[in-house]
Parts: C-alpha cells; structure tokens; sequence
C-alpha cells in the first residue's frame, strides 16, 4: 500500500495488521523467482546451511517491511551531506539512484537478494566440492541475479516517463536513458556476480577466457532483459523470466563444451 | 520571413486522437518578447511544445536559431529555453538539481547557487526541496529559471505568470524585457497585465494557423 495512493489509504480506518499482512503478500509474490532459487538451494544443503538460508530469508523479508514501515521520502534531505553527495555526481546517476531510492524498500530487498544468492551460491558450489556442477550452479546464479536486478528497469522508466516532454526538449543524445540505466543495471550486478566467479577463477575453474565470456554473456542477458520488462506490459515479467531461461540454458550448454 | 529570424516553423500541424488541433502553422520571428493568445483549446500550449520538440508534429518543420529541430535536434535544443505549463519533471529532484541536470544536458555550467534572477524570483529557500513537495508556484518560478540556462536564443514560456506572486511577476518581468534585446521570447499567455507592462507583441492562434474549422 505504497506510492502515491499511499497519501489516501493513509485516511482510511485501515488496521496497521492488515496492511502489514498485505505489504507481506505483496513481497512474497513480488519476490517468487528468488524464493524458488532458495528453495532450491535449501533442498541440497546441509541442514545447517538450511537454517542459515532460512535465516537469510526471514532477515531479508524483515528488513524490507521495516524499510517500507518507516522510510518514507522526505520533502527535503534529511541529511544536509544528501544534497553535497548528490551535486558530486554526474546529474543522470543522481537521477537513477533518486529513483530508485523512491522505492527504497523493494530496491534494497532486489540488492540484498542478489547478494543472497551469490552467496547462496558460494555455499552450494563448496559443498559441492567444485566438482562438475559448479560451474552450472554459478551460471543458473548469474541468471537470477541479472533477472532480479533487471528489476529496476521498471522502476527508472516509471521515473524517466514522468519527465519525457520536459526531457524531449532538451539537448540529450538519441537512447540517452537506455544507454545509461543498462550500464547502471550491469554495474550492480557486478558485486554480486564476482562473489561466485572470484572463487572459481581463484580456484581455475574458470579460465581469464571463460569469465570474460561470462562477463559479456550477463552484460548481454542484463540488456536484452531491458526490452520485455518496460515494453511487455503484464507479460513483461514472464517474458524476462523465459528470455533468461533460454540464457541459461544456452550458457550451460556452451561451458559444457 | 525576416532574414534574422531566430524562430521560424512553417506548415506545422498536431492532431491528438485523430482529432485535428490545428494545421499550417507558420511564424518567423526574430528578436523580441511576443506573447502567444487564443481562447482555450486553440493549441497554444500544443504549438509551443511543437516548437520545443517536446512534441513531434504531424506535419511542418521547426528551426531554433536556424537549426532544424529534424535534421539538427540537439543543436537546435542547445539553442533553445523551454518551460512548460504544466510540472513533468522527475517528482524527487529538487530545485538545484533540475539546474544541474539542464545545465549538464546543455554542456555550460549550472548557475550560482543562488544566483540573481533564482533569488529575484524568490526561490533561493526552496532549492533543496523535492519537485512534488513545491507549491505550483514555486514549480513554474523553477522551470522559469531553468529555461534561461546555458543562455538560449530562443526561450519558450507556457503561462510562465500563471500562479506567481507579485514581487517574482515583477522579476519575470524585467527578465523578460532585458532578454529579450538579442533573443526571441515566445510566451503563450491570457495575462493582460503581462502584455501591457512588458510591451510584448501579440501574436494570435488564428493569425498564425488554419484551425481545425478550415479542414
């Protein structure tokens, strides 16, 4: 019960439970794909990492009810370093985060999901003992994370739509945004996508060739997903889901080569 | 057509739904403030976002400075001002930041913080506040500011007095009649009081278009 219909609910006599339990409803169907993925990951760890990703989870769940409860957007800085921070960088970056920082709870929750999952992932490959299905296990986590992130596409176009006609008339390069928000999406994927890589590279199960290949390969999905999740509409999220399927599968099929 | 013209369109015209709003809408003007009447719904606010390539026209062709607002978009945009009527703009950004953001588009440097015609208007309190928590005046006193960065040739103002207090009117005003010595200030307005004090030179829809009656 967030945005701006957020002002108007905030009148009715609508009890702080049930809007907690909707808020809750929302974020776990919001949130299915990565819950899956933990799931999944539960199923072969140990029952020790069970309790730790069960943990995770719950942390994950709370710290995004807590955000959307208690943080909402101020008519001016709360923090007077916010507006010094924001003049040192470049306007269209401060526009993105801004945006984004409009939805704070659903922003945060998409980072700390990556994060999750590379982790996730981390922990599935040792107890694998890096044998073959490493390698598979740390694509399958790469797709996620592009797709959970992907997220914010939708969000940076809600933004960017309200201001076209006052941004038509300025003087920005054709794909001004486009160009932008990809290489804004890219550049968060990348810390959550190293935590896998970094240990097979370390380890040399993965060749320098092999994570350049996956590097352009996830830069590659991160831009293509860009299509379906602002011009797809209702099967937009369907669409990303499929089109990083089909990724994921093709990059299993071209390591196990 | 005045060889120094600054804003020329010729044939323009602009449909919403198949509905014709207005058709063959030509003008070449050269420096000076004119102000753009007509009743509601004539499209005024249309033809000025026509101009501003805010909007593309169905047919007709615009140039800001004589850059073509087709073939030359962002030279022609570098040379123009534009500040509409209406508020879309990115609701979290404030004031400075809007600045910062046009100013970077247009490659100059963001004005003082807060420099003279900002002040003038009033809006040197209300810089750090978000877009959606000004109030509609406050809004257009930004926009007003905003279009004048990187020091445009041409500079187009949807009511630009619309919901503004008397001491930012005055400052508008004056900015209005100074500017405009070397620059072409197209203003769309039902403002009277505007038109006497500044002397503009008024310009109506039906002189410059065929409305949609002469389909």
């Amino acid at each position: 019960m967030g945005g701006k219909f957020a002002a108007y609910t905030a009148t009715l006599p609508i009890q702080p439970l049930t809007r907690l339990a909707v808020d809750l409803t929302m974020l776990l169907v919001a949130d299915i794909v990565p819950l899956l993925f933990f799931i999944t990951a539960a199923t072969f760890a140990s029952a020790e990492s069970r309790i730790w990703l069960a943990m995770l989870v719950a942390i994950l769940l709370a710290a995004q009810l807590w955000v959307l409860c208690h943080l909402r957007a101020s008519p001016i800085s709360r923090w007077p370093s916010a507006d010094r921070v924001r003049s040192a960088l470049p306007p269209w970056l401060s526009v993105q985060l801004q945006a984004l920082s409009e939805r704070r709870g659903v922003s945060l929750l998409r980072v700390g999901i990556a994060f999750a999952i590379g982790v996730a992932a981390d922990r599935l490959i040792v107890a694998f003992a890096f044998d073959a299905r490493s390698v598979p296990t740390s694509i399958i986590a790469a797709d996620l994370i592009c797709l959970v992130l992907s997220g914010f596409y939708r969000g940076l176009l809600d933004a960017h739509r309200g201001a076209g006609r006052f941004l038509a008339a300025l003087p920005l390069p054709p794909n001004y945004w486009t160009v932008r928000d990809v290489a804004f999406v890219a550049t968060s994927a990348a810390p959550p996508l190293a935590i896998g890589w970094f240990r097979l590279s370390s380890l040399g199960l993965l060749s320098p060739q092999m994570l350049l290949l996956l590097v352009l390969a996830c830069a590659g999905l991160i831009a293509l997903l860009r299509m379906p999740l602002t011009r797809g509409g209702r099967l937009g999220s369907l669409a990303a889901a499929v089109i990083a399927a089909l990724w994921a599968g093709a990059a299993i099929a071209a390591a196990s080569r | 057509m005045s060889s120094d013209a600054l804003l020329r369109a010729e044939g323009l015209s602009a449909s919403y739904d198949g509905r014709l709003v207005f058709r063959g809408a030509s003008l070449s003007l050269g420096p000076g403030l004119y102000t753009l009447q007509g009743a509601n719904g004539r499209g005024k606010s249309t033809f000025l976002r026509l101009l501003a390539g805010a909007q593309l026209p169905d047919s007709g062709e615009a140039w800001i400075a004589g850059m073509s607002l087709r073939d030359a978009p962002r030279a022609a945009r570098r040379r123009l001002g534009y500040a509409p009527d209406e508020s879309h703009i990115y609701p979290f950004m404030t004031g400075r930041d809007l600045f910062r953001f046009v100013a970077n588009a247009k490659g100059v440097a963001p004005p003082a913080d807060p420099d003279d015609f900002s002040a003038d208007l009033g809006l040197g309190p209300f810089l750090a506040v978000r877009f959606d928590a000004m109030s509609l005046g406050t809004q257009k006193k930004v926009l007003l500011r905003a279009a004048f960065i990187g020091s445009p040739r041409v500079v187009l103002l949807d009511e630009p007095s619309n919901g503004i207090d008397a001491a930012a009117r005055r400052a508008l005003f004056e900015k209005l009649c100074d500017y405009a010595a070397d620059a072409t200030i197209l203003c769309a307005t039902h403002d009277a009081t505007m038109i006497e004090e500044t002397g503009a030179t008024a310009l109506a829809m039906s002189q410059i278009c065929l409305g949609p009656s002469a389909r």
